[in-house]
């Protein structure tokens, strides 16, 4: 519903339309007042003069200073008044009189609903006029006020008692999921979803074509919260449901391909996604639908780049782009996004001149869009364009397109992850330009925004662990100590303790200790580390030998050795060629010995 | 307290501070700033405080590093004493930039410098036995005294006692002072970071014993008192260069590849997050277009099984009339219609939000998306079985359920109808919509739907057999008539949008579209005069509208237009009239509401046909089997009116082209001159010339 009335319209701008006439013969038509002993008679106020000013006190109730408020409180036990209500607020939004007088109908709406419910009967109604309060509320952008009448609604419906209950329950849970997702409680905003969810299945049964456009719905969300695994789940179910339901290569079956290539591609695993790619443009020439048939062009395009089979990227991307060319333009979007990855491609193969001006020219139609552009879209590319310049070693130019696409992102609700993921790229470009003052600054408010959200992926471990380094950079150990500490445990719980990322915060924390004099947590820590490359991941990394070099410092500083035996593949090695008898002998002297060997 | 004077510009070396006053580390953090009594030393970075001792009862209890390197150095030369800004209780002093020496050796030293009982007698000897300490290290030690007020300029008259502890202070006297309270010495730390430093090494000549102690004097209980707190202090000194040297070893790490990594590997992570996010939020902006048009014939199915359903349902109980039921039926379809372009008036706001740039958050609740939420919730309403009976047979026995009813399937389901209303209305202010002919009462008055409806709403009180109900009826067709008018412009919106979404090739950008249905409807004012013009000088559009247009041709006939409408016309009156067809359906009820059910059918027939079937005036291919004179003259390419010496000259232009001679077919020569004959009226079309 958010979507309807922008967030951004003035509460009081009601355009001062109060004389059009339109609204009256709407409410003549449900009041044959004539006829019956309607209840009508007592109806609360039509947009008289007096009622239609907007009442500057936005207050959520009606004022009692006005008489016909006060009438209306005393006749909200009517019944009839409810609908009747709730269908002025609809009026009061078609006339053009601002929301504000729709939310107070709203509001006296639900609550006449309230009164009227017989006790023990959940009251549809009731939880219908929520729902519309609620909506309300996020027209007006006043999202938090909505989530406690969300809260509301969905506990008045009872889930046993029939579909309509049921539908209630969900709708009430999807609006709350939403609504949270507006404010940037992404994990909640999840909850509410998965629980939707669960009300439809119970309602619908396993393999109902709605249930499938939630489930997809859901894997969406679970990808936007970098929760892959589950949407993978999510996006099988969805495609075994449209399998069901529809014909091989329909719409909704390459849709679904489609998010699931997205999820692949994100996992990591290319083969895969590219497979998904290539069924969903199969089924999209089918269909005859050119651009969407360019659209996966450009996304197979990106994982042959990734597989590094970059002939045939340029070939997808052309493909692509003369289509996108003929169809929408030469100065769309889409085209300029195709440009970025053109120029992220010759980037990576060498041709740096080709890259630059394709940069150039995507830039340029960022800069002056054509109308119909969202500046979702126009920041997404220039932060695409800035990861170029991020890799091509011009920060400075970077951290302008980053801090424009900021700028535009501003103020939007939901898009509070993406501003962190901008945030946080900015401070490492900070970083970079060695300004880590401003570094941490960025990474802090990255932060704050992902914990806000709930976030606990590998990618936020990832920022505290990058917002660490910038503390220490700051001689802030104790807050870097934290940091890392926080990483670690997240990094451990989402990756593993094998992942390269933990191992670097196992590093980084090592060295933090040791800073700090905590020389045994450091020494342990370290150990860790060194057993796990021994014992699991090989020793070939460059790194081993720079955290073994480390290690032997901080434990000839504390009077120690290693008691631990070097199991290294030398040293494996030699013993099978050595003899068991020197073996044998050597079993005390283990560690010197296998130096000499 | 002293620096010594070999300390020159460019060297380095820590200060490690003990004090019990909380804010030295905030001025230290702020920026360490040494007061110098001779000289000007800048001293460059600065180190945080590091750590706390828990020396029971002491009050010391913070103490801080802080270190860097002289940049700048006044020309007096020799020792240089500090003044700190703050008062201390001790400075260990390390200068860094001496390599070479080896840890335990220089631990040791610091044990022997720091240990009381080597010092008492060491320190009463000369230089040369101080070297002899350090013997294999060759770093002689800097000791001196600190006091309270910390400016000491040597030689020192060892007056006070450093206050360690209340306990020992009051052992204080004149004639003994605690030797190492500040240690300045040479060290060198193994670490990288020492070859940032310059590689002079640093001698330290002077060593300054400021004082004379002995312990002459003193109780056994004091000697043990000092032997303890200095070797405390040791202990703090050994553990504070523990961390110094980690801390080294930190910036090591830091400056190292490592992280350097660990930073690109955040970058891509979070470009991966942008990327995602950014593909998600298109997806669902694409879903939504795409599902904009799947709802609608979703809705227009349902809403006909719903009817079917109702038909079968009712036809034996009912005691209405069969026109009272296709009314019923018409209202259902209208309610339906209503529905869906909610749908349209959502889509067109999202269209208008992105016109003006505003952003676009698709979520699931959201009134443009279709499969849940408010359409949900809607179509919910509409299928509540007691709700759509009330609609339709109990509102005869009782008018007020049918009012109560009727009101309440509006509050829910039409709400999002009316946001798109208030939207649209808002959209004045935008400077593309202020010339669309949007308005209710802007325009609509001179287009031709106006006055069929309004013959409508006159015919429909007739055609309902209960005259009791007519004003009822009159003003609820004056009410779709006032919704029509504005529904007009946003269903010719969403007609093109259509295809755009189905088809997905839009070759027109979608602002382009109000204002071309804009052009289309003001072309449409003057209908019947300007339609060759219409179908000349614009057929790239005239093939857009085609696209757009996706109901059945067999629809606009019934309506009352001006005769001989090209296809090009129909279409603009279509999309102008679709909104107002219930009302057309006045006159003819029943066909127009089966045509509105049968029309997406029709739309999926009309994709299905190849796309040269647009032209539907040109010839086709193939001859008919007699020759007409339409076709004759499409052959020789003239008018069915062009005198006959025209006829003549196209005759021989076209029989050049085809001549047989010239390799053209004899069959076509024969088929040219037939057509000549038939023009020139010799022949009455003979069949075929074989």
């Amino acid at each position: 519903m958010p979507g309807l009335v922008s967030v951004k319209t003035p509460p009081d701008s009601a355009p001062p339309r109060i004389a059009v006439p339109e609204p009256q013969p709407q409410q003549s038509e449900p009041a044959p007042v004539s006829r019956t002993p309607s209840p009508h008679t007592n109806k609360p106020p039509s947009p008289s003069p007096s009622r239609s000013k907007p009442s500057p006190a936005r207050s959520k109730k009606p004022q009692p200073a006005s008489p016909d408020t006060i009438l209306a409180d005393a006749s909200l036990d009517n019944p009839d008044l409810g609908p009747f209500l709730l269908k002025l607020a609809r009026d009061t939004i078609a006339s053009g009189e601002g929301p504000n007088k729709a939310l107070e109908y709203a509001v006296r709406a639900s609550k006449s609903f309230e009164r009227c419910a017989v006790d023990g009967e959940p009251s549809l109604d009731l939880a219908m006029s929520l729902h519309v309060l609620a909506a309300i509320y996020c027209s007006l952008g006043r999202f938090e006020e909505a989530v406690p009448v969300l809260d509301r609604a969905i506990l008045v419906p009872e889930v046993g008692r029939g579909a309509d209950h049921a539908l209630a329950a969900f709708s009430g849970h999807m609006q709350l999921g939403d609504t949270y997702s507006m404010i940037g409680q992404v994990d909640r905003s999840i909850e509410c979803y998965e629980e939707g969810l669960k009300i439809q299945i119970e309602a619908l049964g396993d393999t109902d074509l709605r249930v499938g456009e939630t489930c997809r719905y859901l894997a969406e969300a679970h990808v936007q919260a970098m929760q892959f695994e589950r949407a993978e789940e999510l996006c099988k179910k969805t495609l075994e449901i449209h399998h069901a339901h529809s014909e091989p290569a329909s719409l909704e079956e390459s849709a679904d391909r489609r998010l699931m290539a997205l999820i692949c591609e994100s996992k990591g695993d290319y083969e895969s996604a590219l497979e998904q790619l290539v069924l969903a443009s199969m089924a999209m020439i089918a269909n005859g639908l050119e651009n969407e048939v360019a659209a996966i062009d450009v996304s197979i395009g990106n994982i042959y780049m990734s597989l590094c089979r970059f002939d045939e990227a340029v070939f997808s991307y052309q493909k692509a782009l003369t289509v996108l060319k003929a169809s929408r333009g030469d100065n769309h979007p889409s085209v300029a996004s195709v440009f970025v990855r053109l120029a992220d491609l010759y980037h990576r193969t060498g041709k740096l001149r080709e890259s630059k001006s394709y940069c150039e020219n995507a830039l340029r139609i960022y800069v002056k869009p054509v109308p119909g552009t969202t500046a979702e879209e126009i920041s997404g590319g220039l932060t695409e364009i800035s990861a170029i310049y991020e890799s091509m070693d011009e920060p400075e130019e970077a951290l302008k397109l980053l801090q424009k696409a900021m700028k535009l992102l501003e103020g939007k609700p939901g898009q509070q992850s993406t501003i962190a993921g901008i945030e946080a790229r900015m401070g490492v470009m900070f970083c970079m330009l060695g300004r880590y003052e401003e570094a941490r600054n960025c990474f802090e408010s990255a932060v704050t925004k992902l914990r806000a959200s709930g976030e606990k992926s590998p990618f936020f471990g990832v920022v505290l662990n990058q917002m660490g380094l910038a503390c220490v950079q700051l001689f802030k150990i104790d807050e870097a100590a934290e940091l890392f500490e926080e990483a670690r445990r997240i990094l451990e719980q989402e990756c593993g303790p094998c992942h390269q990322d933990s191992l670097g915060v196992y590093s980084n924390l090592a060295a933090t200790y040791d800073a700090m004099g905590r020389v045994e947590d450091a020494i342990e820590i370290l150990e860790y580390v060194l057993k796990l490359r021994e014992e699991k991941l090989g020793i070939a990394n460059p790194d081993f030998a720079d955290e073994k070099r480390r290690l032997s410092e901080l434990l000839k500083e504390a009077g120690r050795t290693r008691d631990r035996k070097a199991k290294s593949l030398e040293n494996l090695i030699d013993s099978n060629s050595t003899s068991k008898k020197t073996r044998k002998e050597g079993t005390k002297r283990w560690g010197a010995l296998s130096f000499k060997l | 307290m002293f620096l010594p004077s070999a300390l020159d510009n460019g060297s380095y070396f820590f200060l490690l501070i003990f004090t019990q006053h909380s804010f030295l580390s905030r001025v230290i953090n702020n920026g360490l700033y040494f007061c110098i009594d001779h000289d000007a030393i800048n001293i460059e970075g600065r180190w945080s405080p590091i750590g706390c001792c828990s020396y029971p009862s002491s009050s010391c209890n913070t103490f801080c590093l802080v270190g860097g390197k002289i940049v700048r150095r006044g020309e007096r030369g020799g020792p240089i004493s500090l003044k700190l800004p703050f008062e201390i209780c001790h400075f260990w002093i390390s200068s860094r930039n001496v390599k070479e020496m080896g840890k335990k050796g220089w631990f040791s030293s610091v044990k022997k410098a720091l240990s009381p009982d080597s010092k008492e007698k060491k320190e009463q000897r000369s230089d040369k036995s101080k070297k002899k300490w350090f013997g294999k290290q060759k770093y002689p030690e800097f000791e001196s005294t600190s006091y309270q007020p910390s400016t000491i300029l040597p030689p020192l008259p060892p007056r006070e006692e450093v206050k360690l502890t209340n306990a020992e202070n009051e052992q204080n006297s004149d004639a003994y002072s605690v030797p190492v309270t500040t240690t300045v010495s040479t060290t060198a730390v193994a670490e990288p970071v020492v070859s940032l430093a310059p590689p002079t090494q640093v001698a330290v000549e002077v060593v300054r014993l400021p004082t004379i102690t002995h312990y002459a004097g003193k109780s056994r209980e004091e000697v043990a008192a000092i032997k303890i707190q200095t070797a405390f202090r040791g202990y703090l000194a050994r553990r504070a260069l523990r961390a110094l040297r980690g801390l080294v070893r930190l910036k090591s790490l830091i400056e190292g590849s490592v992280v350097k990594r660990q930073a690109t590997n955040t970058l891509r992570c979070m470009q991966t997050l942008s990327r995602v996010q950014s593909q998600i939020r298109s997806r669902r902006i694409r879903m939504l277009e795409e599902n904009q048009a799947l709802q609608r014939q979703l809705l227009l199915k349902h809403a006909k099984e719903l009817e079917t359903l109702r038909l079968g349902d009712e036809w034996d109980d009912s005691i209405q009339s069969k026109e009272q039921v296709e009314a019923n039926l018409l209202s259902k379809h209208e309610a339906t219609m209503r529905r869906e372009r909610a749908l349209a008036y959502a889509f067109s706001h999202q269209k208008n939000g992105k016109n003006t740039t505003k952003s676009v958050n698709p979520m699931f609740m959201d009134p443009s998306n279709p499969t849940w939420g408010w359409s949900w919730l809607e179509r919910w309403m509409a299928a509540r079985p007691w709700e759509s009976r009330g609609m339709t047979d109990k509102d005869m026995q009782d008018d007020h359920a049918s009012v109560k009813s009727a009101s309440r399937s509006m509050s829910a389901g039409e709400i999002n109808k009316s946001y798109a209303h208030y939207l649209l209305n808002s959209d004045k202010q935008s400077p593309i919509a202020s010339e669309k002919p949007s308005h209710p009462g802007f325009r609509s008055p001179s287009t031709p739907s106006r006055p069929a409806s309004k013959v409508a709403r006159k015919l429909k009180p007739a055609a309902s057999p209960r005259g009791s109900r007519g004003p009822d009826d009159d003003t609820k067709s004056m009410v779709s008539v006032q919704s029509t008018q504005f529904r007009r412009h946003s269903i010719a919106g969403s007609s093109v949008r259509d295809d755009e979404s189905l088809d997905s090739s839009p070759a027109v950008p979608s602002y382009m579209v109000p204002t071309k249905s804009a052009r289309a409807k003001s072309r449409l004012q003057s209908p019947a005069e300007k339609n060759g013009i219409t179908e000349k000088d614009s057929p790239p559009e005239s093939a857009k509208k085609r696209l757009s247009f996706p109901a059945s041709p067999a629809r606009p006939r019934r309506h009352s237009g001006p005769p001989r409408v090209d296809s090009s016309i129909i279409t603009e009156n279509k999309t102008t009239n679709i909104g107002v067809t219930p009302l057309v359906g006045g006159i003819a009820v029943a066909a127009a509401a089966y045509a509105g059910r049968y029309s997406i059918q029709a739309w999926q027939a009309f994709k299905a046909r190849p796309p040269t079937a647009r032209l539907q005036k040109f010839y086709e291919g193939g001859f008919q089997s007699t020759m007409t004179k339409r076709e004759a003259a499409l052959i020789l390419g003239v008018r069915e009116t062009t005198p006959k010496d025209k006829i003549r000259e196209a005759h021989r232009r076209v029989m050049v082209a085809n001549h047989p001679d010239a390799g053209g077919s004899h069959y076509l020569a024969s088929k040219i001159n037939e057509a000549k004959e038939m023009m020139l009226g010799r022949t009455k079309g003979t069949g075929s010339a074989f």
